[in-house]
């Protein structure tokens, strides 16, 4: 079978999948956010912190919620990492840098899971665990806890509450990514993907001499990883290590758990708000961007230029086990997700597809966007789109029966403004630093490519890397923290803002001069705006980078 | 590292994290009054 033929069926697979599990899944978590009853774990939690489950929120004590619990998750991530010589697993790895240690604390709590170490060499067992796994978890819980937050706003009419916060975190973890990731966690083993709690195996190689190769507990890491949209790897070389990632069947699994909470939750929203046409929209929006990209990417990476021509397709820094269908599937599910994983390099993808996996980025990370965030991401920009269409051809500024004034377009503007300010303030700070020329592995387009692809990817929590940068410098550390930290809660709090002002007022019948937001011509509109905003935003930086590369 | 750096280093990112989360109260300040 052909590469192109193979590439195609493992598409279609995959959309068979999500097609299978779209309704059933979505409409659960429709029910675990909507239920009036706790389960009896939960009850317990509720006590042991003292949560009153029964009472909402206003939304800025939902927020509050949201940045106090964010605050001492990192608090406590950076500590275990300093104090790492003390825990027990640690194999007599060290206390990490205080610079690594805090963008690693702020990477893995904004769901971000950018990695500036390298896991095997830097941390143990108990760090990876207690920590960073458990980040991965809640994390991922904030994120649709917000999402469902903002979906409430447009649902309830004339109230301030808007749930709450706690409840909704407990829900994520215990009802939804605790037993999904369980259960993929045992068919990633079944899989061949490795879990073991020792530090490596000492083998003699073909020349005699001695290797340790390191180990790790894989695949309980690995299932959450993809299913929380987090990204990070218990080694360097993230999916594409056999010991995370082993053959097609497992990578297909891994694609498929990063897409699938995003995904369904269209369903959840066009449930929740009693039309289900309207998540249908969002996701064809979605689907046709993924798709989109998809096609560009692949095109690109069996189109090269060059030496890798004659090769019939540009395999540097791709296994070979994959191909290139089944890795530019990953790189475009992973950055049109806020995932990160990664299993082929990105900096080693043509101009074409390097500029897709960033544009993918770019793009507010809606296609479909990680778990929670691509929600409310792409709901931002239908506010926007719903905004635009008031101005152009004169109709009333409404969507699902809550009208649009001045709070609510200030809002959505911040929550939209708030990482092209990071991407393009950080990474003009970044090229203008004497010391970033050092930090580079390429000069010119390439190298500037890498820059951007860094701040992209922190300040829309993505975590992938171009990689050919060196960003263990205190100012790489600290500014790219600064991108993740910001980049994360700033939408954050302009999204419950938008939920705040959207509960509190009464529902508005649709009239003549509504505009239909579930048929396919609001779907065009939406997408037109994440193009619009994306190419007005960055066309310039893209020019100078992937652009300039791709045409030279 | 030095042993007198540690603690220097932890102080300096602490300060750098609390800004970090004081430009966020601010802005859920500002976005209380819109």
């Amino acid at each position: 079978m052909n590469d192109t033929l193979a590439g195609l069926l493992q598409v279609a697979l995959l959309l068979v999948l999500l097609g299978a599990v779209y309704a059933p899944f979505g409409d659960y978590m429709a029910r675990v956010y909507s239920s009036e009853q706790d389960w009896r774990v939960e009850a317990w939690l509720y006590r042991l912190v003292r949560v009153d489950a029964a009472s909402g929120q206003r939304w800025p004590t939902y927020a509050a919620g949201v940045l106090g619990f964010s605050f001492v998750s990192i608090v406590l991530l950076y500590l275990l990492q300093r104090l790492q010589p003390l825990l027990p697993m640690s194999f007599g790895r060290g206390s990490v840098d205080p610079s690594m240690a805090l963008n690693t604390a702020i990477s893995f709590t904004t769901n971000t899971n950018w990695q500036s170490y390298v896991p095997e060499q830097v941390l143990g067992n108990t760090v990876q665990m207690a920590g960073l796994t458990v980040q991965n978890a809640v994390s991922a819980a904030v994120g649709m806890a917000v999402a469902v937050a903002l979906v409430r706003g447009f649902v309830r009419s004339g109230t301030d509450r808007i749930g709450n916060f706690w409840v909704d975190l407990t829900r994520g973890v215990v009802r939804i990514l605790l037993p999904f990731s369980f259960v993929a966690a045992i068919l990633l083993l079944a899989m061949g993907v490795t879990m073991s709690l020792r530090a490596g195996v000492d083998v003699t190689g073909v020349d005699g001499s001695q290797y340790t190769i390191p180990m790790a507990p894989t695949a309980s890491q690995e299932a959450i990883k993809e299913l929380g949209t987090n990204g990070g790897g218990v080694y360097n070389a993230n999916s594409a290590h056999p010991f995370e990632n082993p053959n097609a069947l497992s990578n297909l699994f891994e694609i498929f758990l990063l897409l699938v909470i995003p995904v369904c939750l269209t369903r959840t929203f066009g449930t929740l708000v009693g039309n289900r046409r309207q998540g249908g929209v969002l996701l064809s929006v979605m689907g046709v961007l993924w798709g989109a990209m998809l096609a560009v990417a692949w095109f690109a990476e069996t189109h090269p230029n060059g030496p890798a021509g004659v090769a019939a397709g540009a395999m540097e820094g791709k296994e070979v086990r994959f191909g290139i269908p089944a890795s530019v599937l990953f790189g475009v599910s992973t950055t049109g997700t806020s995932t990160g994983a990664v299993n082929s390099m990105h900096d080693s993808y043509t101009g074409g597809a390097g500029g897709v996996t960033l544009l993918n980025i770019l793009l507010g990370e809606v296609a479909p966007g990680g778990v929670g965030s691509g929600l409310y991401g792409i709901l931002v920009i239908a506010v926007i789109a719903v905004f635009l269409a008031g101005l152009m051809v004169g109709r009333t500024p409404e969507y699902l029966g809550k009208k649009l004034g001045r709070r609510e377009v200030t809002a959505a503007v911040v929550a939209i403004l708030a990482m092209p300010a990071l991407v393009l303030l950080g990474t003009g700070s970044a090229i203008a630093l004497p010391g970033t020329l050092d930090a580079l592995n390429n000069d010119g387009a390439h190298g500037f490519s890498e820059v951007l692809y860094a701040f992209a990817s922190a300040a829309n929590n993505n975590g992938s890397a171009f990689a050919g940068i060196t960003v263990t410098s205190d100012f790489f550390q600290s500014a790219l923290g600064v991108a993740m930290l910001l980049g994360r809660f700033v939408p954050i709090l302009a999204v419950l803002a938008l939920a705040g002002s959207l509960a509190q007022q009464r529902r508005v019948e649709a009239g003549a001069g509504t505009l239909a937001t579930d048929k396919p011509l609001f779907g065009v509109l939406v997408g037109g705006t994440i193009v619009l905003v994306a190419a007005l935003t960055f066309f310039p930086a893209l020019a100078l980078g992937p652009l300039a590369e791709a045409l030279a | 590292m030095g042993r007198g750096v540690v603690p220097v280093a932890d102080v300096l990112y602490a300060l750098l994290l609390v800004g970090g989360f004081a430009v966020l109260v601010l802005c859920l300040r500002g976005l209380e009054r819109l």
